[in-house]
């Protein structure tokens, strides 16, 4: 058993159970890459399973899938490939990963995700945006108009 | 022209804010099934921001009319910081219309306002698109000379010394500099700005009698985050018998760079250690409108190529300069067929270059006709005209690299600035 402590370290796998039951194994370092989990392993708990209550199994797979995708290794051309993959899914998809994301405090894929929300909104009128984030218009119509006229440029 | 580095909102923000709570009905129709808007509510308020933060500028813009909270995220200093850090750089640029650079001597005698009446024209390379941008508080008689950070710098066009004013063009909000100490005609200017520093540089054409310049000096502005400052005190020899033309000036790595005219050279100021130098342009006996850019972390001189004496065909040629600061190596070259084409265009009047990230456009005079080369895809091709005029007859389009930013922290050490400010004069 001539394993260094650092190849040991790295061998180390721990264990993600989603909201609904599934299991993912992935390596330590890795897993690291998010911050909350992180913090789980340095508090001593990597011996039991972590739970992720807040996300479920398919989700998981695809936060699971972007953490080894960056977790070390690998041409950035290859792991440019897989994160445009990853980010092609439907936007209710998107919003789930990127729920996710924040939750687990994985900053890379927080901002992949957000990035590719903005670019699929960014020719959309203000209206499409209201109705789409829910947002009430609290501007009088001679606000909108006076704040539309001031930055008449962008529209 | 009061100096007022905040512009003021045009309507009252109700301050603080709540979060729209959620309706229990959906407003959206379900034209589009694969978009349930009840999804997006689910988005807490921090990840809304940081979807706003990341849209180019247009589309943020038109965001702000979305609703008062985020018209109002820009005075918010947890998004700007936020902003600050995830925003992607947009390698964008800002053209303006403007008389030739030679009528600037015949100005002063006309009062009349100038430099487009506070207009500018943003061009994006990536989606090829032009917006056009009122900047009403820009004060008459002054030009644009350089652009930087985020930032252009306007100079006022009266010989003497020059006031100066710092305008962030998507945000409309101005801040003015102390003026220079020498008095100039038309003087070449650089600007360089980061996340720490401010750096303003004049050169030439200075006044040595009312009717009479010569090119002998620069003098330098520098503010900085760890406090040192140097208010135009910083002033440097330059090389004897050059002949800057109110020329533009490129910033690379802590030298300022400007193109010096018969025979053709480049200057160089070190503004560590505020000296002058010369380098040698390559070919540079058969050279033809050459005009100096900062492309991807190297100067790059791009000019045409015409050796009549030869049997070279005539070219349209980018040479960067090397680590060494001395010798050139030729990167790129337009396409034969290309340039046959640009040639039947520019029939010699000229042409005049600038580049920002992997993009360098050339503006033919005289013609509404630009093109458009990108390092990344290797391709030449043609940019198509402003929708809004210039480039043919009169007005020329003068284009500097410009990157839109809601706000440009460090400018806050210029309002810590107290001596006393030259007003314009009309």
């Amino acid at each position: 058993m001539a394993e260094t402590p650092a190849s040991a370290a790295a061998l180390k796998t721990v264990t993600l159970v989603s909201s609904d039951g599934e299991r993912f194994e992935i390596a330590e370092s890795s897993a690291k890459q998010s911050i909350t989990i992180g913090n789980i392993i340095d508090d001593g708990c990597c011996d039991a399973s972590i739970p992720v209550p807040n996300v479920t199994g398919k989700v998981l797979t695809k936060v699971i899938e972007y953490l080894k995708n960056h977790g070390g290794g690998g041409g950035d051309a290859e792991k440019k490939e897989k994160d445009d993959e990853l980010v092609s899914a439907p936007v209710p998809v998107l919003l789930d990963y990127i729920l996710a994301a924040n939750y687990l405090d994985i900053k890379g894929l927080v901002d992949l995700v957000a990035q590719e929300i903005a670019d699929s909104m960014k020719d959309k009128s203000p209206e499409w945006v209201r109705s789409e984030f829910n947002i009430e218009n609290d501007y009088t119509p001679e606000e909108e108009e006076a704040v539309k006229s001031h930055f008449a440029w962008a529209f | 022209m009061e100096p007022s580095s905040f512009h003021t909102p045009p309507i009252t923000i109700p301050f603080p804010y709540p979060f729209p709570s959620i309706p229990t009905s959906p407003i959206c129709t379900s034209s589009r099934p694969w978009m349930d808007c009840r999804i997006w509510s689910r988005l807490p308020q921090r990840l809304v921001d940081r979807v706003v933060a990341s849209l180019p500028p247009p589309a943020f813009f038109r965001a702000r009319s979305v609703c008062k909270r985020w018209y109002g995220l820009i005075f918010s200093t947890a998004f700007i910081e936020l902003y600050l850090q995830v925003s992607p750089c947009r390698h964008w640029f800002i053209f303006f219309k403007q008389q030739g650079i030679k009528n600037c001597i015949y100005k002063n005698a006309a009062a009349a306002a100038s430099g487009g009446g506070g207009e500018a024209f943003l061009f994006d390379p990536e989606n090829l698109r032009w917006y056009r941008l009122g900047i009403p508080l820009i004060p008459a008689g002054v030009s644009p000379a350089s652009a930087s950070g985020g930032l252009v710098c306007f100079v006022s066009e009266e010989s003497g010394s020059k006031s100066i004013v710092l305008c962030n063009p998507v945000m409309g909000n101005l801040i003015q500099l102390p003026s220079t100490l020498r008095p100039r005609l038309c003087p070449s200017i650089g600007l360089t700005i980061s996340s720490s520093s401010i750096d303003l540089i004049f050169a030439g054409d200075d006044l040595i009698s009312p009717y009479a310049v010569k090119n002998l000096t620069s003098e330098s502005f520098h503010i900085d985050g760890g406090g040192f400052y140097s208010i135009w005190g910083t002033t440097a020899a330059l090389p004897r018998l050059c002949s800057l033309e109110s020329g533009r000036m490129i910033h690379v790595a802590g030298r300022f760079y400007c193109m010096n005219y018969s025979p053709f050279s480049v200057l160089a100021y070190d503004v560590v250690s505020n000296q002058w130098s010369k380098i040698q342009a390559p070919m540079r006996r058969f050279l033809r409108s050459p005009s100096l850019v900062e492309s991807r972390g190297k100067a790059v001189l791009v000019a045409a190529v015409e050796k009549s004496k030869l049997n070279v065909p005539k070219s349209l040629r980018l040479w960067a300069l090397q680590e060494c600061g001395a010798a050139w190596v030729e990167i790129e070259r337009m396409p034969q067929q290309l340039y046959n084409q640009f040639a039947e265009v520019e029939w010699g009047r000229g042409f005049d270059a600038v580049a920002h990230g992997d993009y360098v456009v050339v503006v033919i005079k005289g013609s509404e006709r630009a093109l458009l080369f990108d390092f990344g895809g290797k391709r030449w091709s043609w940019i198509c005209p402003c929708p809004y005029g210039g480039g043919g007859g009169e007005e020329e389009l003068r284009g500097f690299a410009y990157e839109p930013r809601l706000a440009v922290p460090i400018t806050g050490l210029l309002e810590q600035l107290t001596l006393p400010f030259n007003s314009f004069a009309a």
